[in-house]
């Protein structure tokens, strides 16, 4: 934690919402990304985040720097997930949002054949993880996601999710299959528009 | 897919294993980055942060009614403190109302409370006593009335005598010179 930081804090934990909105600078984009790839629709994942943020605010007063603020505030962001989830669904569910917005992205890329082939190769790919990740249910995400993108151990995600080691392992092993299996076979679909797309230009 | 125990040494030797596990970690690989690429633009954030802004302002109002709300003292705080605007004149004639009552009290004849008084009364419990009655019975003896009761039924004796014994013949009986006489006292006390 830098000085800045705690000094933000400090003065954060003083009512100063200023302070605080600067500590929302800093760390919003990979909450925000947490919160998309958990409820996979973006004006759900806005809500989320803020909702988690909001959160953090009122508890700010708890923080006494035992661990990072960030690792203090994901467990925050945790819960108000899990919170969230048992409350009530979210707007959209599945990949609908995230498909139709790469889709058109994809159509445009291709009618104006600036984009690079590796750019639309990486744009298809993103579009297979997606629906790959789509696929898993929203608990298995967020612990593939705790796991892989976070760099969190298997102990401290069955801390954070209350659940057993062995349930997150499985999530997470489970997660790792249905990916792959799913990225295997979009692979060749990816190749194909690829090839469709190198002939025309 | 294969299947295989993941051990580190089965993934280095097995050319199967080798190969799922490079295909699984490309598929982390992939994952994370493209994790990382759903972010949405530049442009999105400076609304984002204008709206949790808001939030945290509309909170912060809230969050500072309800401290003050907590700041409040308790009902039991605000009744102690609590005053009431009264009239003089009204105030007056409630203390003059309660001197009067406070000096009736204490002209009030004063109760005592009644004492004890130890009274003695004899009072006659009955008594349950046991008497003693002696009573001399007689009952007749038992030879008595046995042997009344042999010479009520004789012919009943001599027929079971006659029954339990076998006739006695006289032949070879000789009788003795001699008397013996045999005297047998006892029997019954009024014999003599």
């Amino acid at each position: 934690m830098t000085d800045s930081e705690t000094d933000l804090i400090r003065r954060a934990q003083a009512d100063d919402t200023d302070a605080f909105c600067l500590l929302a600078e800093s760390y919003a984009r990979r909450i925000y990304l947490l919160a998309f790839h958990y409820c996979h629709n973006a004006q759900d994942a806005e809500d989320l985040s803020q909702e988690a943020w909001l959160k953090a605010y009122q508890a700010l007063g708890s923080f006494r720097s035992d661990s990072s603020f960030y690792t203090w505030l994901r467990r925050i962001t945790i819960n108000a997930f899990i919170n969230h989830q048992r409350s009530n669904s979210f707007r959209r569910q599945g990949q609908t949002t995230v498909v139709e917005l790469i889709d058109v992205d994809f159509e445009i890329a291709i009618e104006s054949r600036s984009a690079s082939p590796e750019t639309l190769y990486n744009k298809v790919l993103f579009e297979s993880v997606m629906n790959a990740l789509a696929e898993l249910t929203p608990s298995q995400r967020l612990m593939f996601l705790l796991r892989h993108y976070e760099g969190m151990s298997y102990e401290e995600i069955a801390n954070a999710m209350n659940c057993s080691t062995g349930t997150v392992k499985k999530s997470v092993s489970r997660a790792i299959v249905k990916l792959r299996a799913r990225l295997n076979a979009d692979r060749d679909t990816a190749d194909e528009s690829l090839t469709r797309l190198a002939a025309e230009c | 897919m294969h299947n295989c125990n993941d051990t580190d040494e089965q993934i280095t030797e097995c050319a199967d294993c080798h190969e799922e596990s490079n295909a699984l970690n490309e598929t982390l690989r992939i994952t994370t980055r493209l994790i990382d690429a759903a972010a949405p633009p530049d442009s999105y954030w400076p609304g984002y942060h204008a709206r949790l802004r808001e939030k945290l302002t509309q909170t912060r109002g809230s969050h500072v009614v309800t401290k003050a709300s907590a700041n409040e003292p308790s009902w039991i705080t605000r009744f102690f403190r609590a005053s009431v605007p009264v009239p003089v004149p009204v105030g007056l004639a409630l203390i003059l109302v309660f001197a009067l009552s406070l000096l009736f009290v204490s002209r009030a004849p004063e109760q005592t409370a009644p004492q004890l008084q130890v009274v003695h009364v004899p009072v006659e419990v009955p008594v349950v006593q046991e008497k003693i009655v002696t009573r001399v019975v007689y009952r007749e003896r038992q030879t008595a009335s046995r042997r009344s009761k042999q010479t009520i039924t004789p012919s009943r004796n001599e027929s079971t005598l006659a029954r339990t014994h076998n006739p006695v013949s006289l032949i070879g009986f000789k009788p003795t010179d001699e008397i013996k006489l045999t005297v047998i006292k006892g029997g019954s006390p009024n014999e003599k």
